[in-house]
């Protein structure tokens, strides 16, 4: 009896629900800007509007609140400065899972959407408009250096760069250090001495598996992640994943140095000193079940609002003997970009221009994310210098040796995939690194040379 | 013991621990959402949290305006669902008892949709959408999800199984096509649209692709995008994701407690999982 009233009650407010939609949707069309504006609809600016517009900054970094209020704050300042163009930057966030759906629909459907928008150029550049010469010049004598590839495609300036630290370096559990006797001062300089740390650095529990791994490596995830946070060890030992002036991988991706670096990789789990099943590095450092990983500057803050119980240093990467020391550089090149079809693109450069002429917003937005800046002048900061990675950023940026910037191109995310996938086989034992790694130079071969 | 009790004591057993099996995710998912996004990370991991606070509550309900997008999901999936039994009913009706021209290759043609992937049509549908002016409208996320092919299969079986016999004597006694559609064909396929309403209701409130590209608005987002909201490029917050999920699973809980026998009768009828 009181199931047949609760059901009656139930459709009774699913019918006023759909009497509500009803009304809603015969409605006034609302409108759609983000945050804060009670503006003009986005999606019927069609035209460069007559006196001040109103900019939209679309982002994937929708759980950065501080660093898009900062934005927004500071279009407010713009807008004072220059009433007679602007009037305001609203944010329209975008969740990071998925957001490639919203950004490609939106972005290929030409309709407006945005004026700025945060992506990496090498997919999303022909939806950019070319930045202003002037511009592009001072971002390149402005950014710290190993950024400058970043917001560039087949030679054109795109954008600037987003963020900057999005490079491997080695995390180390101090306590665990001196509980095995190391001086937690006294690094890895090389792989060996990194890998004969890490042995030492192992704990194991009374039936031999692992308690502790003395480092953990990035083993799961999509092919591109998988790539990127292990090429950086492949690099160091003079590896590469292809050669984009000649189209070819082969040779690069198969080769000797590749085949050697992923070889050390996988060492580690057929040594004991690792395995497949601690999680992504950065959470088993935290969670003390890895006493050393790679991984890139954001990690500080993350360890330090997460596990802060976990006492830690931060060095470079380490080398390998007779090979260049690699430096900065990764496989996701965020930059800032302007929307080939905005109505408002003069507008757009104007604001980012600004936006970055002031090195104090470039670190504000960074302290907000808690991110390095990307401006050059910003890193005599208090912040920078007062960040546990300070001096391993600052070691690492001095090495000239980036290749990841030469991986830049239209089909990266295709390659990097593949090349990732090789890695995984060799690291679960579906193949030798040799018959992966000559099999993703061949397919990465095929790609590359597709009309 | 008699073999009847043993089997039944089997049987309990066997019961409980499907049911401790299956609410474990669930447990799980409300204990982590009291936890701190330190505790979740500790080695070996506690079942109980620390203390049982509310604080990673307040901060999604801080951050994002979480029952603003459970509201807009359950708007949508009453409206999706309603409509859709409509029209899916009036056409499966149509494709049932009506005899015309290119029936069949029109019902195969509606079928055919079945197999062509939301992404290869989902630039063309944003454009018109857009052109319309119903970006970040409820109207623009619900209208592409008014229609469904898999309905208009399902709706055609139902009007099978009405015999032809009894149309035919409601239009003997002078009944008119709607009349005798609404009042004595859709009332004897009610199992039918009962699956549908359910079916339609949970695919739409699953939905995740159109509307997170069709609305920019945070307010207009329904809450299988809100809840992203706390996923980041790096790293995910899980005491947020857990406190957001307890959350948005609440009013489809309730709906499953009270409709559970029509639910599980309308996932077996389809042959379908939501």
């Amino acid at each position: 009896m009181q199931k047949k009233r609760v059901k009656r009650v139930i459709c009774l407010l699913a019918s006023v629900a759909m009497l509500m939609s009803l009304l809603t949707g015969c409605g006034e069309k609302e409108t759609a800007q983000t945050e804060g504006s009670g503006s003009e609809p986005v999606a019927e600016k069609e035209a460069a509007a007559e006196g001040p517009v109103r900019l939209v900054y679309m982002t994937s970094w929708e759980d950065k609140t501080e660093y898009n209020e900062y934005v927004a704050e500071v279009g407010k300042k713009f807008a004072e400065e220059n009433p007679d163009i602007c009037s305001g930057v609203d944010i329209l966030p975008v969740s990071y899972s998925g957001y490639e759906a919203k950004f490609q629909t939106a972005l290929a459907s030409g309709t407006y959407v945005c004026d700025i928008f945060q992506g990496q150029p090498q997919t999303y550049h022909a939806f950019a408009d070319p930045m202003p010469e002037e511009f592009a010049d001072w971002v390149d004598e402005n950014v710290v250096d190993y950024l400058k590839a970043i917001g560039t495609y087949d030679g054109v300036r795109y954008g600037i760069p987003q963020e900057a630290g999005n490079f491997q370096q080695l995390y180390i559990n101090v306590d665990m250090f001196e509980e095995a006797g190391l001086d937690p001062n006294v690094p890895p300089k090389t792989f060996a001495e990194l890998k004969e740390m890490a042995a030492k650095l192992t704990q194991y529990n009374d039936d031999g598996s692992i308690k502790v791994a003395g480092f953990g490596i990035r083993y799961s995830g999509e092919g591109q992640g998988i790539a990127d946070k292990n090429l950086s060890t492949i690099h160091s030992f003079g590896g590469k994943m292809f050669d984009p002036e000649t189209d070819t991988a082969s040779g690069l991706a198969n080769s000797p140095e590749t085949i050697e670096g992923v070889k050390w990789i996988k060492s580690l789990l057929d040594d004991n000193i690792t395995n497949t099943e601690i999680g992504v590095p950065e959470t088993a450092f935290g969670q003390g079940t890895a006493a050393m990983i790679l991984r890139e500057s954001w990690v500080v803050g993350y360890l330090e609002n997460n596990a802060p119980e976990i006492n830690f240093k931060v060095y470079p990467i380490p080398v390998v003997e007779g090979q260049e020391a690699v430096g900065a550089g990764n496989l996701f090149p965020w930059a800032h970009m302007v929307y080939k079809d905005s109505p408002n693109k003069e507008v757009a450069w104007k604001f980012l221009e600004y936006l970055y002429a002031d090195a104090e917003n470039d670190l504000n937005m960074n302290i907000a994310a808690g991110y390095l800046p990307v401006l050059k002048e910003n890193y005599d900061t208090e912040y920078v210098k007062s960040r546990k990675d300070y001096d391993s950023v600052m070691a690492v940026l001095d090495r000239g040796y980036t290749p990841c910037s030469d991986y830049y191109v239209e089909e990266m995310s295709e390659l990097s995939a593949i090349f990732g996938n090789a890695i995984l086989e060799v690291l679960y034992d579906e193949s030798t690194p040799e018959d992966a790694m000559n099999y993703a130079a061949e397919q990465m071969d095929i790609v590359l040379q597709e009309e | 013991m008699s073999k009847k009790m043993r089997n039944k004591i089997l049987m309990y057993t066997i019961t409980i621990l499907l049911v401790l099996f299956f609410l474990f995710p669930l447990f799980w998912m409300l204990l982590t959402s009291c936890k701190s996004a330190e505790e979740i990370l500790r080695i070996p991991p506690t079942i109980l949290p620390d203390r049982f606070g509310v604080d990673n509550y307040k901060e999604v309900m801080t951050r994002q305006p979480i029952f603003r997008f459970i509201a807009n999901s359950l708007l949508i999936s009453f409206v999706s669902a309603a409509f859709s039994v409509l029209i899916t009913a009036m056409a499966g009706y149509g494709f049932s008892k009506f005899q015309f021209p290119g029936k069949e290759i029109m019902f195969f043609l509606i079928l055919s949709f079945l197999i062509v992937p939301f992404q290869s049509i989902v630039v063309p549908l944003y454009k018109w959408v857009t052109k319309f002016g119903l970006t970040d409208t409820y109207t623009g996320i619900v209208l592409p999800l008014l229609v469904s092919a898999f309905g208009v299969f399902l709706m055609r079986q139902g009007m099978d199984t009405i015999p032809d016999d009894l149309i035919e004597a409601a239009r003997i006694d002078g009944s008119g096509e709607l009349k005798t559609f609404l009042l004595i064909v859709f009332p004897n396929v009610k199992a039918f649209v009962a699956t549908q309403v359910i079916i339609k209701f949970l695919w739409s409130w699953n939905e995740f692709y159109w509307p997170m590209v069709i609305t920019n608005k945070p307010e207009m987002k329904v809450i299988t995008v809100g809840i992203q909201a706390f996923t980041s490029m790096y790293y995910t917050e899980y005491n947020l994701v857990m406190a957001a999920a307890v959350l948005s699973i609440l009013p489809m809980a309730i709906m499953f407690a009270v409709f559970q026998k029509g639910i599980v009768k309308a996932v077996a009828m389809s042959g379908v999982k939501g």
